[in-house]
């Protein structure tokens, strides 16, 4: 196949002539710093002003939609200018099928985290908009950015607001939480730095990621630039064994820092494996599939085994998240059409239900302050609009057909078992260890489905089901217009991607196309060299 | 003559300034005195960093221009760090006042001292033979001396001045001894001397040659706070008045790179330093890997602040000698020479902010004689004293290499450079800078973990808030963000600097024209630096 068409997906599509997406990415950062000049002591207008940065910031990012042309392979609406003329770095940011999905999801959940704050926050509301104010240019930053050294500035950025934000309005063990999260990421990022950097040198001094990706590099090369990038983005997603920090931040977070940290930061570590780490290592992405797939199956069960036993209802949403990403890991790795856009959309997916999870438990948290499920039982009766919603949403995390997490957990599987049904049909030595390592993973994988149920279901039953057994639950009052109504724009959401996914499908349609045309090829000549072969076959067949 | 005075207007403002303070601060009543010098010493610093600026644009005098005799000159390196020293001055100069009414020790000499440092530290960077280097050195070293045991009353700065005294004597007695070594085999003190002296080596000065390089290194690195000697820095960092601390962390740790870089490439480098077949990339190497590690390790487990710092400092000094390395060019045409990457100088203006931000917030926290900078203190520091939480947050923050701080880029820049050397020869010590930069993250995020995240201590006090000292450290933080975000400009400055070195270095001319007549290559570092050499001899 020639490269150049191949790589097509990473070039620019169109330019724009108007800087959008810097002011996309800029607005909330411009909101921040508007926002020092409001007093300490006015909450409500640091409320009120947050609130409507992130609503202005949705504005935009819809305008980006509005240009977006979803038929179009490569960057759209490019900005792209000069930036360290010295260190050949350039101010590129562009939006692809790829991004898009996800820039919408970040647009979409920082107006929902700031109203969900408004409760959840009680101190210090000043610093508290400006972090994650700044924390959403980060993630839009990252997800814009097509030039390397912007890209991990970027992804930096994030890190300090987070921090905080755990750090400052966190639980009782939130130094430990914050500090285990900044020094694990900032070890992954770091790494992958000096890959960035070693990449950089190999090309003669550039980060412009479409010149990388044509870089020549040795198998070694690839295999240790491969390891860098992924231990960043792996740590991030996170992968088992490197979840560890995931428990403790989410659980220490406050309600708006686990949202975002749920909703959207872990998708960065996803996108970074699809933007970056494949693209410009194929092939080793290919020898580094199997573990992956291990890695990725394990984390599905044991997050799953996880949260069976966890007491705490945050906790358990918690592991949840390593469990579902788990599925979009799984989706990663298969890297056909159908599970890349099952990886997309389970990405936000995710982001949705989970971020409605941890809305959910900061709600009763709230209220009693305490998260433990043995402290509960029996809420449905008192709080009847709040156990709708809470069912309503564990039926998506569950993946329910009609909800949206059936939608992303299929296409996975429906890509994985495409990927391993040759083991089935021909003999299994013909089939190569690489089909029946997704056979049994996918096999294994889909245990994990049936385990999801199990934990979310039985905590469901055992918070509100049955007679109510804590005196203090008595006194529970239902859900305020204010958290009916960010659960209900959370809800449609979900309803939205069930019955009618292809909205959001058809966005990412042509660019997933174009990376498994990209990429693929190179991919499978490593991990399965007999059906790289047969596919090219059936290729040249179909030219004929 | 009047030529020359105008190439060194920036050294004699600094100088005027020292004998104005000197002369007239006994006519000065002593509440005058608390208002007017901090200004004064930094509008004094601000006008020499003017008359820099208006060389380096206006005059021919950017790339190299000698004067007295090939004593001083105006280059561009000269003039870039002359400036980097006395923006340090003037943030000092703004955060002196208050802390040192607060502690009980304010008199107008202490200004006149410190134009006195500055003055030396631009003299030792503008040092175009060993003997000004070394006169530049003395007097910048005996204000330090007296600057560090300023309290009077505390036994800690008094004990760290006498401490810092007594080693830095042993390191400039080892300087000036090979200095005399270098005289002996050239006839001459003048780089320009030297090296004509030592470009066609002769037999037996191998072993003399090796003294004066391990004579002169050595006191070098005590300067710089490398290990092994860098076992007086925590002492007189912590004995230190705070201002002067941020003083010598960022300004001296300047100068000594500054002319580090010139004596070692515009003095030694060429045949002769070859001819000792000392590998100088390995051996810098294996010093800023303990240095950087040492400092680190022994960073963690401080309480005070003051104390972390002092041994961020001494990491940030390996960090620094680790940039050095690529900054050596090209062995075999009989270098080494240097490179111009900028990635020290470029490092140092980021460090040296970072400095100066961190500790002026440190000097706002202390009373009545004490200077309360532990882990304790700084608790709930952000509900009682904004500016100097965020001041300090943005300078650790820095300091750790977080971006979009300034820190980021001199961390960047440091290793694109030395990954660049050999096809990445280097990279086992790039890993290990990295590592490093993880553990230090995790004490420098102690700062923010107590400021922000800690109940207050209920110390339940006002703070002065002198504008002064708010602008001193809002401003470095501030230059922390902005050159955060665009660094391009100060990185051309830096490579500028770095090749005024270069164009006058005399035995990287010939070489040059070596290469040229070879059609011999560069290594890749200047390759991408693109330096644009002027291919003229300086002429005697």
């Amino acid at each position: 196949m020639d490269t150049s068409i191949a790589q097509n997906w990473l070039q620019f599509h169109s330019l724009s002539s108007f800087p959008l997406l810097t002011l996309l990415c800029g607005m909330p950062l411009g909101f921040a710093l508007l926002a020092l000049a409001i007093p300490d002591e006015q909450t409500w207008a640091h409320k009120a002003w947050s609130f409507v940065g992130s609503l202005a910031t949705l504005v935009v990012a819809l305008v980006v939609l509005g240009g977006f042309d979803r038929n179009a392979v490569g960057f759209q609406i490019v900005d792209d200018y000069a930036w360290i003329p010295n260190f050949g770095a350039r101010w590129t940011l562009g939006v692809d099928g790829l991004s898009l999905p996800l820039v919408l999801l970040t647009a979409l959940l920082m107006p929902i985290i700031f109203a969900g704050a408004w409760s959840a926050i009680d101190k210090r509301w000043k610093e508290f908009s400006i972090a994650m104010l700044i924390l959403e240019t980060g993630m839009l930053g990252s997800l814009l950015a097509v030039d390397l050294l912007s890209f991990y500035v970027f992804w930096e950025i994030m890190l300090v607001p987070m921090y905080l934000i755990v750090g400052i309005w966190g639980g009782k063990d939130r130094i430990y939480a914050t500090v285990k999260f900044f020094i694990y990421t900032m070890f992954g990022s770091l790494l992958m730095l000096v890959a960035i950097l070693w990449l950089y040198q190999k090309s003669g001094g550039s980060f412009a990621l479409a010149q990388l990706a044509d870089l020549h590099l040795s198998d070694k090369e690839q295999t240790w630039l491969f390891a860098a990038f992924a231990l960043a983005f792996l740590i991030k997603v996170p992968v088992f064994p490197f979840h560890t920090w995931l428990p403790d931040a989410h659980t220490e977070a406050p309600t708006p820092g686990s949202v975002v940290l749920a909703g959207v930061m872990l998708k960065l570590g996803t996108y970074g494996l699809l933007r970056f780490a494949i693209p410009l290592f194929p092939s080793a992405m290919g020898k580094f599939s199997p573990l992956l797939m291990a890695l990725a199956v394990i984390g599905i069960v044991f997050g799953a085994l996880m949260a069976y036993v966890q007491t705490d209802v945050k906790r358990l949403v918690a592991y949840s998240s390593v469990s579902h990403l788990g599925f979009v890991m799984m989706g990663i790795v298969i890297f056909n059409e159908e599970a890349l856009q099952g990886a997309i959309l389970q990405g936000v997916n995710h982001g949705i239900s989970t971020g409605a999870l941890f809305l959910l438990v900061g709600y009763v948290y709230e209220r009693r302050h305490t998260r433990e499920i043995a402290q509960f039982g029996g809420i449905a009766a008192k709080m009847p609009v709040y156990a709708a919603f809470f069912v309503f949403v564990t039926m998506s995390s569950i993946a329910l057909p009609l909800t949206n997490g059936f939608v992303g957990e299929f296409l996975i599987f429906a890509g994985s078992f495409k990927e391993g049904v040759q083991a089935v049909i021909a003999p299994v030595a013909e089939a190569g260890r690489w089909r029946n390592t997704v056979l049994v993973g996918g096999g294994i994988a889909s245990l994990g489905i049936v385990l999801g149920a199990v934990y979310m279901l039985s905590m469901v039953r055992r918070v509100f089901f049955g007679q109510i057994t804590v005196p203090a639950n008595q006194a529970l009052r239902d859900l305020t217009w204010r958290e009916k109504s960010i659960m209900a724009s959370l809800c449609v959401f979900i309803l939205w991607i069930g019955v009618y996914p292809a909205s959001w499908l058809n966005l990412s349609k042509t660019t997933v196309h174009a990376m498994v045309e990209a990429h693929r090829p190179a991919i499978l000549q490593v991990r399965a060299p007999l059906d790289y072969k047969h596919e090219a076959l059936r290729h040249a067949h179909a030219d004929q | 003559m009047l030529h020359d005075l105008a190439l060194i207007s920036p050294q004699l403002i600094l100088l005027v300034a020292a004998l104005f303070t000197l002369v007239a601060d006994p006519f000065l009543p002593t509440d005058m005195s608390r208002k007017f010098w901090g200004l004064f010493g930094a509008g004094m610093s601000a006008l020499a960093i003017v008359a820099c600026a208006a060389l380096w644009k206006f005059g021919p005098y950017e790339m190299h221009t000698p004067a007295f005799s090939y004593h001083l000159s105006a280059s561009g390196h000269a003039l870039f760090f002359t400036a980097l020293v006395s923006m340090c001055a003037m943030i000092t100069h703004l955060s002196s006042p208050q802390y040192l009414v607060e502690q009980e020790s304010h008199y107008g000499e202490y200004y006149a001292l410190l134009h006195f440092a500055t003055f030396g530290m631009a003299i030792m960077v503008s040092a175009e033979s060993l003997l000004t280097l070394f006169i530049g050195l003395e007097i910048m070293s005996m204000s330090i001396y007296v600057l560090v045991a300023f309290k009077r009353t505390s036994q800690a700065s008094v004990e760290a001045g006498m401490k810092y005294f007594i080693m830095g004597s042993v390191a400039s007695a080892f300087l000036l001894y090979g200095i005399a070594f270098l005289f002996g085999l050239s006839g001459g003190t003048s780089f320009i001397e030297i090296q004509r002296a030592l470009l066609s080596p002769k037999p037996g000065q191998d072993l003399w040659l090796g003294l004066a390089v391990v004579l002169t290194g050595g006191a070098f690195l005590f300067k710089m706070a490398a290990v092994p000697l860098h076992m007086w820095t925590p002492d007189v960092y912590e004995g230190a008045p705070t201002p002067i601390t941020g003083f010598m962390s960022s300004a001296v740790k300047a100068a000594a790179f500054g002319s580090f870089l010139k004596f070692l490439y515009a003095g030694l480098s060429g045949p002769a330093l070859a001819s000792l077949h000392l590998p100088i990339g390995e051996v810098l190497g294996v010093f800023a890997v303990l240095t950087m590690t040492v400092g680190n390790i022994l960073a963690l487990t401080q309480r005070s602040i003051k104390r972390m710092l002092a041994y961020s400092a001494v990491a940030h000094a390996g960090y620094l000698l680790l940039g050095t390395i690529a900054t050596i060019d090209d062995p075999t045409l009989g270098g080494p020479f240097l490179a111009p990457t900028g990635a020290v100088p470029f490092y140092l203006v980021g460090y040296a902010l970072a400095s100066l931000a961190g500790f002026a917030a440190l000097a706002s926290l202390g009373k009545d004689g004490e200077e309360l900078t532990t882990e304790g203190h700084l608790a709930g520091l952000s509900k009682r004293h904004s500016i100097a939480a965020l001041a300090l947050t943005v300078s650790v923050l820095s300091l750790a290499g977080v971006p979009p701080t300034l820190g980021f880029f001199g961390k960047l820049q440091i290793l694109r450079d030395v990954l660049a050397v050999d096809n990445g020869k280097y990279l086992p010590h790039v890993i290990i800078l990295v590592l490093n930069s993880v553990v230090s993250a995790y004490y420098y995020l102690k700062v923010p973990v107590a400021m922000y995240m800690r109940p207050d201590t209920k110390l339940d006090r006002q703070y002065v808030r002198e504008p002064t000292l708010t602008w001193a450290m809002a401003l470095p933080a501030l230059a922390l963000l902005a050159l955060g975000i665009m660094p391009g400009r100060a990185m051309t400055w830096a490579i500028r600097s770095e090749q005024a070195i270069r164009a006058g270095s005399e035995s990287a001319n010939i070489a040059h024209s070596y290469a040229v007549v070879k059609g011999g290559g560069h290594a890749a570092g200047v390759a991408l630096a693109k330096p644009e050499e002027p291919a003229v001899l300086p002429t005697r």
